[in-house]
């Protein structure tokens, strides 16, 4: 940013707790005050970490974008979910899904469901953002080859889409293609979706050839493979104890031991996997402090888990539509959000990267 | 030392086989070229060395393949990775991180490299490529040249003794190509490293290549020896090899310098033939008005100027081939005729119309452009289909006739219920210059139009040019092959950096600009031949007192059919 001081780069375990404990926020909360509160702390972020965007006019484009779920979301449920009290208007007939009442409620709910969805999106963004592709590749869990080839394959897909995306409007012209409306771009899909498949099946050949995880030996392999199989054998042991009615420690055994199961073969297949990091990046005091927001929302959570008759972040609009609760301290604590932002301004630095 | 023994190989058990009965070895520290029709299955050959194929694409292999003791087919392509560095067509492609320090280091972290030997590595690499200066540049800000250069550097950092390149100087000028192709050779000469590439383009490799791969056609077996052994089997070959053929000269020139010494014995370069002129070339250049011009074209992206002020304009019935070092802006000149890429200043006409504020949809209808991938343009299911979209577009009655004349004059009669995206490269191409053909444009834009295309097919699109040059239309190419541009071009224009430099017939343009020149021009360059048959023709006097040379002939091709590998001295051809 002109006059400003250089962007603040953070260790990318802070964005990765941010995203997670946002996500997880955002999983269990359909209090609409809440998750505008969470969309306000996610824009400032993403606001703050594209300052030269925002002077060029794209930063705004995933704001609109997580905002146009909202409406959608909204008339989506209404048409769809015939719930609730408050009429607005019948749809007559007997037309399969559609007839019937639609509600308020079902609108509010539809409206907090795209929300949340925008708020998704736009921490995803976020994340894509501040996390260089080497950086993520460095956060994969390199014992799960195929996990760590999709997740990159994952991490490029945007970039990859937005130039393809570009390059099939520009054939589309060159064939005398017109791009009018939503229908046009509709029929962009197909060519989008055959050469994004085609760039992550080129991707993935390349990483392979220029030995991805080499180092990953074939015992290994196949020691995780059989463990994820024992892992998986123990659940449905777990469940089908439950299902057969006997007694719920088995289950919970059952469960324990393939939750143990896994987390100690994961550890011993990260152990042999060899492979070094060429200028790992410190974790600093400012990363430090910028990974308390994310804690705060881990409270959040905790709380929550504790004392469920509270039901701090629950809130359903059906039957009837009612306020939904506002808890001064729940809000305070989903201001975690702001973490990155807050230590990037107490730092001195006008920007996030 | 890569050994393959009775090898072939298909994708599936009901598909036909794509390499077969391959039987031959590459000593250490070859420089083997492998060769052959697009579809002959040089890839897939070349994955076989790795593993690439069949772990990564599937399929059925039978016999062995021993890479420098080890079976890539039992350890599979990532194992392999440390003896065998793969260099992709598209460098591009081939790029997984976003600036060039991460890029090679991402070898050596997955190889487990020390974190401190890799700053050493990185630094020697790029030292011994002669591209130190890259080390903190992003990707995107590289030249094509430079791009393949650190596509090299990422697999030689983890110092493998095998080096294998799916064509790599599909995308560079000649220039760039000679340089990268110096710098393999010196790489495998120091080094000790085998090199095995790919290429269509023999005229660029020839004269690097000890040992020669020819895949005649799809599964049938490679022929495989020594360039001089293999070549008097394989009818496309360069002009200068194709000269010492038709001479009946042994050992065929595979070099220029050959080819002199060729002349130079056979005492043909002593003839009188300075008189002779190409009467089409001065007959070429037409005083019709222009069909198409641009005007004092200016085109900034971001700090770089990729066009000053470029004017260019383009005739009826007129062949313009447009040369020029990468990066000089060629690409960008099409996209801005087509309207792709806002104009700084300048103006595009058409005939007397201002057509600048006209959008690319429009324009479309009028002038056709066919980009370096035609993969960008092929939707539909079918290839009919294909064309008949583009008539859908601009509104035009859907004459499955006309379609299908058009097709038939493209030669896809066969083809036209087949999906677009399945076909072979020059075929893919045809269905793309199709379904831009059939609104009958006046202007036609190619560019890189012979990429990826062996010389037949690249033979076909030059007939398919210089008939449409016939109905009348102004047509623009963009290419590297200079070969291509002598034997097609009425007229040529070169830029530089952004700027016309040269324009004129293209025998006088290629001698003032200093691009490298066609072979058949370095072994003649006081003639003006634009082919081997011209050459031949006005040598015609002094080849019928040629001595006769029947005792340097070709030895025999070895076609054992029980598939042993023939003994490298006699006969020296391995089928």
């Amino acid at each position: 940013m002109p006059g400003g001081h250089a962007p603040i780069h953070f260790h990318p375990w802070v964005w990765l707790t941010w995203t997670g404990s946002t996500l997880l926020c955002v999983s269990l909360t359909r209090n609409p005050l809440y998750l505008v509160v969470v969309w306000l702390c996610v824009a400032i972020v993403h606001a703050a970490g594209g300052m030269g965007e925002l002077a060029r006019g794209s930063a705004p484009f995933p704001l609109w974008l997580s905002l146009t779920v909202v409406p959608l979301g909204a008339l989506f449920n209404a048409l769809t979910v015939h719930v609730g009290e408050n009429i607005l208007f019948v749809i007559p007939g007997a037309i399969p899904l559609l007839s019937g009442r639609v509600t308020w409620e079902a609108a509010l709910y539809g409206a907090t469901n795209g929300l949340a969805l925008g708020v998704i999106l736009l921490v995803f963004w976020v994340f894509n953002r501040n996390v260089s592709i080497p950086s993520f590749l460095r956060l994969l869990p390199r014992a799960f080859h195929s996990l760590a080839v999709v997740g990159s394959i994952a991490m490029t897909f945007v970039p990859c889409l937005q130039q393809q995306y570009q390059q099939i409007q520009e054939a589309q012209a060159i064939r005398g293609k017109q791009l009018r409306g939503i229908r046009d771009q509709l029929g962009l899909l197909l060519p989008l979706l055959v050469s994004s498949l085609e760039h992550a099946f080129q991707l993935a050949e390349v990483m392979t050839a220029r030995g991805f995880l080499a180092s990953l030996s074939p015992l290994t392999r196949s020691n995780l493979r059989a463990a994820f199989l024992g892992g998986f054998g123990l659940v449905l042991g777990g469940w089908l104890s439950r299902f057969w009615g006997l007694p719920g420690w088995i289950a919970s055994l059952l469960f324990w031991c393939a939750l143990a199961l896994f987390g100690a073969l994961f550890f011993l297949a990260m152990r042999q996997v060899r492979y070094t990091i060429y200028r790992p990046r410190r974790f600093g005091v400012r990363d430090g402090l910028a990974i308390g927001g994310p804690s705060l929302l881990s409270l959040l959570l905790v709380l929550n888990h504790l004392f469920p008759e509270r039901g701090l972040l629950a809130y359903t609009p059906y039957p009837a539509l009612t306020l939904p609760p506002f808890e001064p301290l729940v809000a305070f604590l989903l201001l975690g959000i702001l973490s990155p932002f807050l230590v990037a301004v107490f730092a001195g630095h006008d920007s996030l990267s | 030392m890569i050994r393959f023994r009775r090898v072939s190989f298909r994708y599936s058990r009901t598909e036909p086989w794509v390499v077969r009965a391959a039987n031959f070895e590459i000593p250490r520290g070859s420089f083997c070229l492998v060769c052959g029709a697009s579809g002959s299955g040089k890839s897939t050959l070349l994955r076989l060395i790795n593993g690439l194929v069949p772990h990564f694409s599937g399929g059925v292999v039978e016999g062995e393949i021993e890479v420098n003791g080890l079976n890539p087919i039992q350890l599979g392509p990532a194992p392999m990775s440390r003896v065998v560095g793969f260099v992709f067509q598209d460098p591009e492609t081939q790029f997984i991180l976003d600036n060039v320090e991460d890029e090679i280091a991402f070898n050596l972290e997955n190889a487990a490299v020390p974190a401190q030997q890799i700053t050493y590595r990185i630094e020697e690499t790029l030292r011994g490529l002669g591209i130190e200066h890259l080390q903190r540049r992003r990707l995107e800000s590289l030249s094509g040249g430079e791009k393949q250069k650190v596509a090299i550097a990422t697999v030689l950092s983890l110092a493998p003794s095998i080096l294998v390149f799916d064509e790599p100087t599909s995308q560079l000028d000649g220039q760039s190509a000679e340089e990268i192709l110096t710098l393999i050779q010196t790489l495998a000469r120091q080094r000790q490293m085998t090199i095995v590439v790919a290429e269509h383009r023999l005229d660029r490799l020839l004269h690097f290549a000890d040992r020669l791969v020819y895949l005649p056609a799809c599964g049938e077996p490679p022929l495989v020896g020594e360039p001089q052994h293999i070549l008097p089997h394989i009818e496309a070959v360069p002009p200068v090899v194709q000269l010492g053929k038709r001479l009946g000269y042994r050992p065929l020139p595979l070099s220029i310098s050959e080819g002199r010494q060729m002349l130079q014995d056979l005492g043909v370069d002593q003839a009188d033939h300075r008189d002779r002129l190409l009467a089409t070339d001065s007959a070429s250049l037409p005083s019709l008005p222009p069909l198409l011009s641009a005007e004092g074209v200016s085109v900034r992206y971001g700090k770089t100027q990729a066009l000053s002020e470029v004017s260019l304009d383009l005739f009826p019935a007129q062949i313009t081939c447009l040369m020029g070092a990468n990066g000089a802006g060629k690409t960008t000149l099409l996209r801005a005729i087509l309207g792709l890429v806002p104009l700084q200043q300048g103006q595009i006409r058409l005939q007397s119309e201002d057509i600048t504020s006209l959008p690319t949809w429009r324009r479309s209808r009028v002038i056709g452009y066919l980009p370096q991938d035609p993969n960008a343009l092929l939707f539909s299911e079918t290839v009919l289909e294909e064309c008949l979209l583009t008539l859908r577009n601009h509104a035009l009655p859907e004459e499955q006739g006309k379609v299908l004349d058009l097709l038939s004059q493209l030669g896809l009669a066969e083809l036209v219920q087949r999906y677009p995206r399945e076909l072979s490269v020059g075929e893919r191409q045809r269905v793309a210059l199709g379904s831009i053909l059939i609104t009958e444009p006046r202007v036609l834009l190619l560019d890189e139009p012979t990429r990826g295309l062996d010389e037949r097919a690249k033979a076909r699109l030059g007939e398919l040019l210089r008939a449409l040059k016939t109905k009348g239309m102004a047509v623009l190419v963009v290419t590297h092959d200079v070969e291509f541009v002598l034997n097609l071009a009425d007229r040529l224009c070169v830029l530089k950096q952004g700027k016309v430099i040269a324009d004129g017939m293209p025998i006088e343009v290629l001698r003032k600009t200093g691009l490298p020149p066609p072979q058949i021009m370095q072994l003649f360059p006081e003639h003006e031949f634009r082919n081997v048959e011209e050459a031949l023709a006005a040598i015609g006097e002094v080849l019928s007192h040629m001595p006769d040379k029947s005792d340097r002939r070709a030895a025999p091709a070895c076609h054992n059919g029980d598939n042993k590998l023939c003994p490298r001295e006699s006969p020296p051809v391995v089928r």
